[in-house]
C-alpha cells in the first residue's frame, strides 16, 4: 500500500538535494566551525552560504540571520529577546490564534507580570485591523503575529500590521514558519523587525531554524555560552543541519512561483471534490488569501480523531491540527477562536500538500475518502456521540 | 564515493584513519567529532523515508516516535538511569543554561547561592555571569589546585545556608581533568544541595554511572560522542524541579518545545548504544596512545609543560605547554601541515589570550600561551604519532627561533572574529 502523505503542514519530507548537500558534513568535513585550522575553516565558508541562501528566500541580509534549533526557539527568542531589552515595557499584542510556540510561551509571560492582548479573529480567520490599533498601548514591547495559520493557512495582512506598527513605533515580530517558502516573503518591501522560521517545513530537518533580526534591532540571547552566531544563539553549530536548510532555501526560492501555482490548482481540485462528494462539509477560512497547500474542513457528525486513524489505516496521512496539540482530544483553538462550534470542530481534518504532491495522490485521496467519511458518520449514529 | 540511491539508502561508512592518514590528522576530538559511520547509518533512515513528526498520532509519527525514544533508552543504559529523567536538547550549552537557570528561577524569592569552578565552559560561567547581573543568583567560583583539580573541601566551605546549587563540570574540556564529582556531591548533599555537572566532555570517553555519581542534573552533548552537532540532552533526577526554557508544544514532557529533531536524536541513540559498548576498550587504547604522545613530545621539547599531569585525565587529551611559544601560531602551524589541533577550547580558539582555565590552575601565562591541546579518538592510530611528533616539534623550534612580529599578529586578529 503507497502511502498518501498529506501532513505539510506538520512536517516535509528533506528533499533529496538536501540530503545530498547534508551527507559530506556528517562524514568527512566534521570538523568545528569555531575552529582554525582547516578541519574547520573551510565549514566556515559553507555557514555563510547557507547563510546567505536563508536570507535570499526572505530578501534580507545574511548579517540579519541568526540560525536556531526550530521555529519554537526562534519565537522564544524573538519574544523574549525583545521583552528583556527594555523591562519598562510590560504589553504585548498577539493573536487567538497563534501556535503554541507563541500562545504558550504568552502565557506563561503573563504569570510574570506581562499583560498580553490576544487579537480576536471572525469567521473566516481573518483579523480586524482596528481591534489591533486600539490594542496598542504606551508601554507595548512588541506586537507579535503569524504570517500564516498552520491550520487554516489563512494568511494575516502583514503589509497592513507592519504599517500600522511602523506609524506607531512598536516591533513587529511575525511567526513566519509556515508562510515561508509557501508564500512569497519580501523583507524588502515588508518592514518586519523579527521573523521566525523553520527548516523542516520546506524539506529541511527538523532542529533548524532561524530568526530574522532586522538590521539595528537588538535582543538578548536567551542563552549564554560560546561566540556563536555572534553571541546571540551560542552552542556549537549544527552545520549539517544548517547547510541543509540553505540548500532547502535555495530550492524553494527556484520554485516558489511554480510549486505555489501547482499545490493551489491541486489544493483547489480537492477542496472542489470533497465539497462535491461529500455532504455536510465545511471549509474553515477558505477565502483568499490562504496558503496554496492548505485545506482545512470540518465534516459534521464526524469525530475527526476516529477519521484519520481510520484514514491512517488505509494510508493516508493528515492530522487534525497542530501536531504538537494532536495528543489532545480539545478542539483546536484556532477553529474555536473562528467561531466554528465544539461539535463541528471535533470533525476537522487538515491536508497540507507538498512540492512533491502529484495529481495523482489527489485523485486517489478524493476517490478514498468519501467512503471512510461515511463510514464514521455510520458509526457515529450507531454508538451515538457521547 | 558513490552516494546512495533510493534502494540502498545507507552511506558506505568511511574510514577515517585510513582517509586521513594519507594527508591529514585529526586530533581535535574535544572541539567536535566525526559522525560515526554506525551512527550514520542509524540516522540516515530518519533523514529520508521516516520523516514523520513525533508528535503525530498517524503511522509516520508513531514511527518516528519510536526512534526517539529508543535513543532515549540507549542514552539511559549509557548512563545508568531510567530513560524518564532524560530531555533531549538542541546541545550542551543549551542544557547547561536550563539547568541553571531552572534553579535560579525555583528560588527566585528566597535567595539563591550557587558555588561552582572558575574553569567551566563559557556556556556556565556566561550564563551565571548573566544571572549574576540582573540580581537573580550570587556566585561563588572555587579555582583548582595546581593540577587542575577542584578540592571537594573548598566546595564544602563554600556553601551558604542560601547556596541551592553546586555545579562542576566533571571532566574539564582543556585539560581533561576528571573532577572528584562524587566527593563534591557527598560534601554538597551532607548540606542539603544539589548538585550538577557539565559531562559533556567526559560522555563516552570514560564511564559515567549518573546513580554511584549521586548527581541530581548532568548534561550532554551528541557531537562529543561521535553523534552530529545540533543535539544534546540533559538528566533531572526530578524532572518536575525543571523550568522549561523553550516554551511551545508539549514535547519533551513539556520540558522542552519544538519539533523533535529526529533523525538527529536518533543519532545520538546510536551515538551512545556504541559508547557503551566501546568505551572500556577504547579509553585503554586512547590512553596509551596519549602517553606516548606525551612522553615523545617531551623528549623533543624538554620544557614542556603538561597540564595536569599529576591528575587523573581524560584518555585521549593531552594539554602542553611549549614555553617562548604562541600556541594559536602554532596551531595554524600545524594546520598548514595537516594537522588539527586546538589552543584551548573551540569556542574561544579566535582569542589570543591565554586560557582561563591555565590561567587558573596557577600557570604563568606566558607559559599558558604556549598551550596547544591534542584531543585523541576514534580517527586516530598509532602510526599517526611518529610524524606528528617530529613536526611538531619542528615548528616549535622554528617559532622560537622566528617569533611572530607584529604585523602577523595583526593579521591573526583580522582573521578571526
Ligand atoms: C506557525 C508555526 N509556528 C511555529 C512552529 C514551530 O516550529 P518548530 O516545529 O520548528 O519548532 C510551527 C510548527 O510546528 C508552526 O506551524
Ligand atoms: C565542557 C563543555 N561543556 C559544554 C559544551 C557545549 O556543547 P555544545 O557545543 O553542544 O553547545 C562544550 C563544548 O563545546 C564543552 O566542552
Amino acid at each position: 500500500m503507497n502511502t498518501l502523505y498529506f501532513d505539510n503542514n506538520a512536517t516535509t519530507c528533506v528533499a533529496p538535494e538536501v540530503k545530498e548537500a547534508i551527507l559530506p558534513f556528517l562524514e568527512e568535513r566534521y570538523g568545528n566551525p569555531s575552529s582554525p585550522h582547516h578541519f574547520g575553516g573551510s565549514i566556515e565558508g559553507d555557514l555563510s552560504t547557507a547563510r546567505q541562501k536563508v536570507a535570499a528566500l526572505i530578501g534580507a541580509s545574511p548579517k540579519e540571520i541568526f540560525f536556531t534549533s526550530g521555529g519554537t526557539e526562534s519565537d522564544n527568542l524573538a519574544i523574549r529577546g525583545v521583552l528583556s531589552m527594555d523591562t519598562t515595557r510590560k504589553h504585548i499584542v498577539t493573536t487567538a490564534v497563534e501556535h503554541s510556540a507563541v500562545l504558550v510561551q504568552c502565557r506563561e509571560l503573563e504569570k510574570m507580570g506581562i499583560d498580553v492582548t490576544y487579537l480576536p479573529v471572525d469567521s473566516e480567520g481573518t483579523l480586524n485591523l482596528s481591534d489591533l490599533e486600539k490594542s496598542i498601548r504606551p508601554d507595548t514591547a512588541l506586537v507579535s503575529i503569524m504570517w500564516a495559520n498552520n491550520e487554516t493557512g489563512v494568511l494575516f495582512p502583514i503589509d497592513e500590521v507592519s504599517r500600522i506598527c511602523q506609524d506607531r513605533g512598536i516591533l513587529l515580530h511575525v511567526d513566519g514558519v509556515q508562510a515561508v517558502g509557501k508564500a512569497p516573503i519580501d523583507l524588502t518591501q515588508t518592514r518586519i523587525d523579527l521573523l521566525a522560521i523553520s527548516g523542516h517545513k520546506i524539506h529541511a530537518p527538523k532542529g533548524v531554524g532561524a530568526l530574522y533580526v532586522r538590521s539595528g534591532i537588538k535582543i538578548k540571547p536567551l542563552f549564554w555560552g560560546g561566540n556563536q552566531e555572534r553571541g546571540r544563539r551560542p552552542g556549537t553549530e549544527p552545520v549539517p543541519m544548517i547547510v541543509g536548510f540553505g540548500k532547502a532555501a535555495e530550492l524553494a526560492l527556484e520554485s516558489i512561483r511554480e510549486d505555489s501555482g501547482r499545490m493551489r490548482l491541486q489544493r483547489d481540485t480537492l477542496e472542489r471534490g470533497i465539497l462535491e462528494r461529500i455532504p455536510d462539509t465545511i471549509v474553515n477560512g477558505g477565502k483568499d488569501p490562504r496558503l496554496p497547500n492548505t485545506l482545512s474542513v470540518c465534516f459534521d457528525r464526524v469525530e475527526g480523531e476516529a477519521l484519520l486513524m481510520l484514514m491512517d489505516q488505509n494510508g493516508i496521512v493528515a492530522s487534525s491540527g497542530s501536531a504538537c496539540l494532536s495528543h489532545k482530544l480539545e478542539p483546536s483553538h484556532v477553529l474555536l477562536a473562528m467561531g466554528v462550534g465544539e461539535e463541528t470542530a471535533q470533525g476537522a481534518v487538515r491536508f497540507g500538500l507538498s512540492r512533491y504532491t502529484s495529481d495523482e495522490e489527489i485523485q486517489q485521496l478524493l476517490e478514498t475518502m468519501p467512503a471512510l467519511v461515511d463510514k464514521v458518520r455510520s458509526l457515529t449514529r450507531r454508538v451515538g456521540r457521547s | 564515493m558513490k552516494r546512495d540511491s533510493p534502494t540502498t539508502r545507507h552511506a558506505i561508512p568511511i574510514n577515517w584513519t585510513e582517509n586521513l592518514m594519507s594527508k591529514r590528522v585529526y586530533m581535535d576530538h574535544n572541539a567536535t567529532t566525526p559522525v560515526d559511520p554506525e551512527v550514520l547509518e542509524a540516522m540516515l533512515p530518519y533523514l529520508t523515508d521516516c520523516y514523520g513528526n513525533a508528535s503525530s498520532v498517524h503511522e509516520w509519527g508513531i514511527e518516528a516516535r519510536y526512534g526517539v525514544e529508543k535513543a532515549r533508552v540507549q542514552l539511559g543504559q549509557l548512563l545508568g538511569v531510567p530513560e524518564e529523567t532524560l530531555t533531549f536538547t538542541s546541545c550542551g550549552s543549551e542544557s547547561n543554561n536550563t539547568i541553571l537557570r531552572s534553579v535560579a528561577h525555583q528560588h527566585s524569592s528566597e535567595g539563591c547561592h550557587i558555588v561552582t569552578s572558575s574553569i567551566e565552559h563559557p556556556c556556565i560561567y556566561r550564563c551565571l555571569e548573566d544571572l549574576e547581573s540582573s540580581g537573580s543568583v550570587a556566585v561563588t567560583w572555587i579555582d583548582p589546585e595546581e593540577h587542575g583539580v577542584i578540592d571537594p573541601d573548598k566546595i564544602g566551605k563554600a556553601i551558604r545556608p542560601d547556596t541551592r546549587l553546586v555545579s562542576v563540570m566533571l571532566a574539564n574540556n582543556e585539560t581533561g581533568v576528571v573532577q572528584p564529582i562524587r566527593e563534591i556531591a557527598d560534601v554538597a548533599h551532607a548540606k542539603g544541595v544539589g548538585v550538577h555537572s557539565d559531562t559533556v566532555q567526559a560522555l563516552g570517553k570514560i564511564p559515567i554511572h549518573l546513580g554511584d555519581l549521586d548527581l541530581d542534573f548532568a548534561t550532554f552533548s551528541a557531537h562529543k560522542v561521535y553523534g552530529p552537532k545540533g543535539i544534546g540532552a540533559f538528566y533531572a533526577k526530578d524532572p518536575t524541579s525543571i523550568v522549561p526554557m523553550i516554551r511551545g508544544g508539549g514535547q519533551e514532557n513539556r520540558l522542552r518545545a519544538g519539533t523533535e529533531s529526529v533523525p538527529f536524536i536518533v543519532a545520538f541513540g546510536a551515538a551512545a548504544e556504541k559508547a557503551f559498548r566501546v568505551q572500556n576498550e577504547e579509553a585503554g587504547v586512547l590512553d596509551k596512545l596519549r602517553n606516548e604522545l606525551q612522553s615523545r613530545l617531551i623528549e623533543g621539547i624538554p620544557e614542556a609543560v603538561v597540564c595536569g599531569q599529576a591528575a587523573e585525565r581524560l584518555p585521549g587529551t593531552l594539554c602542553i605547554c611549549f614555553p617562548g611559544v604562541l600556541g594559536t601560531y602554532l596551531v595554524l602551524d600545524l594546520a598548514e601541515e595537516g594537522i588539527a589541533v586546538s589552543s584551548g577550547s573551540a569556542c574561544s580558539a579566535n582569542q589570543s589570550k591565554p586560557s582561563h582555565v591555565l590561567v587558573a590552575m596557577g600557570i604563568a601565562p606566558e607559559v599558558a600561551q604556549g598551550a596547544v591541546r591534542f584531543s585523541l579518538g576514534r580517527a586516530n592510530s598509532t602510526d599517526q604519532i611518529d610524524e606528528l611528533v617530529t613536526t611538531t616539534v619542528n615548528l616549535v623550534k622554528q617559532q622560537r627561533d622566528h617569533p611572530p612580529g607584529k604585523d602577523e599578529e595583526l593579521d591573526l586578529l583580522s582573521l578571526c572574529d
